[in-house]
């Protein structure tokens, strides 16, 4: 090898050396950023559970902008009140690489639509997710969701749409007086989350409701409720004039415009029940 | 170098006798600035190569571990899932009407019986 050869060798030997070094650059920097990102959005999962909304939502922003193209922070990122953010999410599901991903983002979108009182315009075959999404439309219309039943080869929904829509049929039976119902959203809700601060409130909605249960028992259970607890007594009331007696003897307040009835006749069993 | 006027061979500059035939090395002033610039540039092109190859040989160890790092010790980033959407509170937004409305009144009545003719 003479000497020019030498040095045409190595003066690309140095640019090849370079732009490896380059590229590896780069590499490092985006898996950091991942690193970092996936870090973030686990913290961000941790807060949310806790009930720390606006700390989640903080970092997980973080994580979306060091990583745009993963939906996992940007989905924890929305805010469902911002008509805009949603509209963002869509082509993000278009991008995202995991089927799951994108059945998550499309799934999000239909929910933050419904629960702004518009149509969710969202396709996602062969999940509940739109069928659940769907009810909770026609119950937000006044409309008769029908019921809720599990299709075959059907992907099930995701947590936060079926705690969603319990929510909205069990609002929606209460608000029409059907006990039992309201009494079925609500031991489900609890199945789902037996913790939350809600569930004092739930446990006395299954509790008060079933004729199984005495009024002292009752009673002991509308005391637990912490959160709104004068409301929810009063809607407990309002849903159950059996127990209306009992309510009015500890919270005369909470029964007040409503008829008390004498002696109501216990809550007919299903047609399929045995004696 | 320097080539012999006998046999041809090689020889560093500053060599007075060839080290392959040992002819006495006659030199001119030419020769030895020519000798010395080929040296000089021998030696230049050997420096080149030599730090290409040390950079290439950095890069690919930069990009090895850049790789592996990406691969294998990035964990992956976790699947998405449906934050919490707010729909309203549990409490009816209106209560109820003062008389129930079960289930069991959408019910149909229980058909007469049919005595048979």
């Amino acid at each position: 090898m003479n000497t020019d050869q030498r040095n045409t060798l190595g003066v690309s030997m140095l640019v090849a050396g370079l732009v490896l070094t380059l590229v590896a650059a780069s590499i490092s920097w985006s898996a950091v950023q991942t690193w970092l990102a996936v870090s973030e959005t686990g913290e961000a999962s941790d807060q949310l559970r806790r009930g720390r909304v606006a700390d989640a939502r903080r970092l997980a922003t973080k994580a979306a902008s060091r990583a745009p193209e993963a939906a996992a922070p940007a989905l924890l990122a929305l805010d469902p009140t911002d008509n805009d953010a949603i509209d963002r999410l869509v082509p993000l599901a278009l991008r995202a690489d995991r089927h799951a991903d994108r059945q998550a983002v499309l799934a999000t979108v239909g929910l933050a639509r419904m629960a702004l009182g518009k149509s969710a315009d969202v396709e996602l075959p062969g999940t509940a997710d739109l069928r659940l999404i769907g009810a909770m439309a026609a119950a937000r219309a006044g409309r008769d969701p029908g019921k809720l039943k599990a299709a075959e080869n059907e992907e099930p929904p995701h947590l936060s749409v079926l705690r969603a829509a319990h929510i909205m049929l069990m609002r929606s039976a209460w608000e029409a007086g059907r006990v039992s119902e309201t009494r079925m959203h609500a031991g489900a809700l609890l199945l789902l989350r037996p913790k939350a601060p809600e569930a004092a409130l739930l446990y006395a909605v299954v509790g008060v409701s079933s004729p199984v249960l005495g009024d002292a028992e009752a009673m002991q259970l509308l005391e637990g409720i912490r959160e709104g607890k004068d409301d929810a007594i009063r809607a407990i009331a309002a849903l159950l004039p059996q127990r209306r007696a009992a309510i009015a003897a500890k919270w005369p307040k909470a029964v007040e415009g409503m008829e008390i009835p004498a002696s109501v006749a216990p809550e007919p069993k299903p047609s399929g029940a045995k004696p | 170098m320097i080539p012999c006027q006998s046999c041809g061979k090689q020889n560093p500059i500053g060599t007075r006798y060839c080290r392959a035939c040992g002819t006495k090395i006659e030199v001119n002033q030419q020769q030895v600035f020519q000798a010395v610039s080929e040296d000089r540039a021998d030696a230049a092109s050997t420096r080149w190569f030599e730090r290409g190859r040390s950079l290439l040989i950095i890069g690919l160890f930069f990009l090895t571990c850049a790789l592996v790092l990406r691969l294998s010790v990035v964990p992956p980033m976790p699947v998405a899932d449906v934050p919490p959407v707010d729909v309203g509170g549990f409490l009816p937004k209106q209560l109820p009407q003062d008389k129930l409305v079960d289930n069991s009144a959408a019910k149909p009545a229980a058909k007469p019986a049919v005595k048979a003719p």
